[in-house]
């Protein structure tokens, strides 16, 4: 096989894995944090994405300036679903939470599929149709604004996480729930904010990738995989683990759609999860 | 200052704490000791906000606090350092000690603080760039002390703070805690060695299969027979 079309594939790979990444950050941040799996995760992307297509043709908002409009809109709707569906619920324990949230993913696939039907459809934005030509490695702009959008997002997050007296307080949440409680730490409130800044991060990535996804009501399921798989993968809970999963897996399933043919290749990821499954239970680079 | 009244406790079915009552004075240092399973976590739990009593009250300088939460507690004023040390494994030192001044009392002299506790335990200053983890049991020990203190707490609780220590360790361990109620602060020490823990406070008391059996000052108490036979071997 041509070493310039495996390029392509890499390449095109590691973008597509940056936005993988930064889904599989905002599903860690919010199961270590709110003890939540959330498998509604995508789903939030998608809805972010229809908010996103609904502003294009209704007023012809381009969807990269939607998106600092749905940050705080998606955040919203994370704060409320938090607060009064996944919190009651998850007194009940992790698998009560993990039930609503796929609840959560019928209940709006299928609003979805009332309100706008099941088509497929495409947003454009002003970046649509032009490319980056790179050492012979052709690149959709949209796929590379996402993904150094993507990377931005995810340094942004581990700067908080790192940084600041907020970022310190989640960690400490995922280390040891009971020992930051007996600190002082408004555990409901971080729990809260936590949740709604994942949720937002979904907003803003739902509308940079719009225009290179196509949107359906039901792709919703197949973020969430990638991203349960990337967050397995690095070891759930490890911030670099799943920035390095990411990549690795965006090159994993490019690489062999590439090799292997599209239908093949999509099950490259689920493989992989698998064996690292089998022989790194803790993930690539989880500790024990 | 502290008054645990009446206060009784279950997880689930069990009973673990029946009508105990106890209270702290400013300035004291109060020996809790009893064998593993008495109730003395439960209890410390009760005090601390981490679980609500099934009866009774827990008041801190006139606040009523069962029932009310962890956050509560610490704003009231109370801080315990937890059986098990409890620091945050993979955080450094210093951000375990930050942690502590989480309340809206101890965020703004956070710094101040700071440096009264890396004086009290140089060690944590050498180590402050270390994940907690790597720390020997005896300096976690310290760490979860240190992070106590950054909460600027009226009344300190400790709860088994020789657990798993060296005896070297523990002798340091106590004599920091001596310092620290000689300037001033108030303390509940809740400990399995008794000899030790009578050897440091002005009172105690005896906890029984989750009842106050007995309590004194620690004078009076090292020399009971009861204790004397159950808990001092002598």
């Amino acid at each position: 096989m041509p070493i310039d079309i495996i390029a392509q594939a890499t390449v095109q790979g590691l973008l597509m894995g940056a936005i993988y990444a930064l889904v599989a950050l905002s599903m860690t941040l919010i199961f270590s944090t709110c003890g939540l799996l959330n498998f509604a995760h995508g789903d939030f992307m998608v809805l972010s994405m229809f908010g996103a297509m609904l502003l294009f043709e209704l007023t012809g908002a381009d969807p990269y300036l939607s998106a600092p409009l749905l940050f705080p809109a998606l955040a919203a709707i994370g704060a409320l679903t938090f607060t009064r569906l996944v919190r009651p619920v998850l007194a009940g324990g992790h698998l009560a939470g993990a039930q609503l949230t796929l609840g959560l993913v019928f209940v709006q696939q299928n609003m979805l599929l009332m309100l706008f039907g099941g088509d497929q459809r495409s947003v454009p934005t002003f970046l649509s149709n032009r490319h980056l030509e790179f050492l012979g490695v052709i690149l959709p702009m949209p796929l590379v604004v996402g993904a150094v959008c993507a990377v931005a997002l995810s340094i942004l997050l581990y700067a908080m996480l790192m940084g600041t007296d907020f970022g310190r307080q989640i960690r400490a949440i995922a280390q040891n729930g009971n020992a930051a409680a007996l600190m002082g730490i408004p555990i409901r409130r971080v729990q809260t904010l936590a949740f709604a800044l994942g949720i937002g991060l979904l907003g803003i990535t739902g509308a940079l990738t719009v225009a290179q996804f196509s949107v359906t009501p039901s792709s919703g399921l197949d973020f969430t995989l990638v991203a349960l798989i990337v967050m397995v993968f690095g070891g759930i809970g490890h911030f670099i683990g799943s920035l390095v999963g990411g990549l690795a897996i965006g090159v994993a399933e490019g690489v062999g759609s590439l090799m292997l043919g599209g239908t093949a290749g999509a099950m490259i990821p689920y493989l992989i999860l698998v064996l690292v499954l089998l022989f790194r239970p803790h993930g690539l680079l989880g500790e024990r | 200052m502290l008054d645990v009244h009446a206060v009784s406790a279950s997880y689930g079915n069990i009973v673990v704490l029946q009508d105990v009552s106890l209270n702290v004075g400013t300035g004291e240092m109060v020996a809790l000791v009893g064998v593993n399973g008495a109730g003395k976590t439960t209890l410390m739990k009760c005090i601390s906000g981490l679980l609500a009593p099934t009866a009774g009250h827990v008041s801190f300088n006139g606040t009523e606090l069962a029932g009310r939460g962890c956050e509560a507690a610490v704003t009231a004023g109370i801080s315990l350092v937890p059986e098990g040390r409890m620091v945050f494994p993979r955080m450094t030192v210093l951000e375990n000690l930050l942690l502590g001044a989480s309340n809206p009392r101890a965020r703004p002299k956070r710094d101040d603080t700071l440096r009264r506790v890396f004086d009290l335990f140089p060690r944590l200053q050498e180590r402050s760039g270390q994940h907690a983890r790597t720390l020997s049991g005896g300096e976690q020990q310290m760490l979860a002390i240190g992070r106590g203190l950054m909460a600027m707490p009226d009344l300190l609780i400790l709860d088994e703070p020789s657990l798993g220590l060296s005896p070297l360790m523990v002798q340091e361990t106590f004599r920091a805690l001596k310092r620290l109620n000689g300037d001033g602060l108030t303390m509940l020490l809740v400990e399995q060695n008794v000899r030790l823990s009578l050897a440091v406070s002005t009172r105690g008391y005896v906890i029984e299969n989750g009842r106050i059996a007995l309590t004194g000052s620690a004078e009076q108490l090292a020399d009971d027979p009861l204790v004397r036979k159950a808990y001092l071997g002598l």
